[in-house]
C-alpha cells in the first residue's frame, strides 16, 4: 500500500507534470477532482469572488507601472516639474498621504501626481494582500479605487506629454 | 530533474493505485489528500513566483517616479 501511494507521489514529483495535466487527466478519471484545487480558480459566477483573479491583478500591476513609467519620462524629458509643496519633497510622503496629512499647494501639478502615484501604488499592493488572502470584496474596492487613480493620473501625465517642454537647468551649488 | 511521465502514464499508474488500494479505502483517500496537498502547493508557489515578480516591477517603477516628482 505504502510503495502504491509513493509511487504515485514519486512519478508526480519526478514528472513536473503541469496541474491542468493532473486534474485533467488523473484526478478526473479517478474523480478526486473535488479534492484538488486551484490557488486562482474561479468561483461560480454572480459571486463577488467573480471578479477576482490572479490576470486582473497583474493586468492593474502593468498599468500601474506602465503610468509610473511615464511619470519618471515627463519628469526626463522637462514635461513635469519636480513637486513644490513641502510635503511633497519629504522623504515619508507615501506615509503622510496614507495617513491623511499631505498638504499639497494649490496649482501643485505635480504634487498632486506624486500623491495619486502614492494612493495608487498602495492600491495595487492592497490588491495583492487581497488575492493572497482569498479576500474578493476587498480586492474588488482596492481594483476600484485603482482604476479611478490611474485615470486621473494619465489625464494629468497626457495633459503634460503634449505641453511644451520646460528648460531645465542643473542645479548649481553656491 | 523533470522526466517525461505523459498524462497517460499518470492515469494507469494512479488506476492502479485505486485498484491495489480500493477507491474507498481510507489508504486511497490519503493518497488524494496527499495530490492535493502536492498540486495546492505546486500551484501556491507559482503564484507566489508572479507576485513576487509584479510586486519588484511595481516598487520599482513607484519609487523612481517619486523620486522623479
Amino acid at each position: 500500500m505504502k510503495r502504491a501511494m509513493l509511487a504515485m507521489m514519486g512519478a508526480l514529483a519526478l514528472a513536473g507534470c503541469k496541474t491542468g495535466d493532473v486534474m485533467s487527466a488523473g484526478s478526473v478519471a479517478l474523480g478526486l477532482l473535488p479534492l484538488v484545487t486551484n490557488a486562482t480558480s474561479k468561483p461560480a459566477p454572480g459571486s463577488a469572488a467573480a471578479t477576482m483573479t490572479k490576470e486582473i491583478f497583474l493586468d492593474t500591476n502593468r498599468l500601474y507601472v506602465s503610468t509610473a513609467k511615464r511619470i519618471s519620462a515627463a519628469v526626463d524629458n522637462g514635461r513635469l516639474t519636480k513637486a513644490y509643496s513641502p510635503d511633497a519633497r519629504r522623504p515619508d510622503f507615501c506615509k503622510l498621504v496614507e495617513a491623511v496629512l499631505a498638504q499639497i499647494e494649490d496649482g501643485d501639478v505635480s504634487g498632486k501626481l506624486k500623491r495619486l502615484d502614492c494612493q495608487a501604488e498602495k492600491d495595487v499592493s492592497d490588491m495583492e494582500d487581497a488575492l493572497g488572502r482569498g479576500d474578493a470584496v476587498t480586492f474588488a474596492a482596492a481594483k476600484g479605487r485603482a482604476t479611478g487613480r490611474l485615470a486621473e493620473m494619465d489625464t494629468v501625465i497626457s495633459a503634460a506629454e503634449k505641453s511644451t517642454p520646460i528648460l531645465v537647468t542643473p542645479e548649481t551649488s553656491p | 530533474m523533470s522526466l517525461p511521465v505523459t498524462p497517460q502514464a499518470l492515469i494507469t499508474l494512479l488506476t492502479q493505485g485505486a485498484a491495489l488500494a480500493g477507491a474507498d479505502s481510507p489508504a486511497f483517500q490519503a493518497v488524494g489528500e496527499g495530490l492535493k496537498q502536492f498540486l495546492d502547493d505546486r500551484e501556491h508557489a507559482k503564484l507566489e513566483a508572479v507576485l513576487a515578480s509584479a510586486r519588484s516591477e511595481r516598487k520599482a517603477a513607484h519609487d523612481e517616479a517619486q523620486s522623479k516628482l
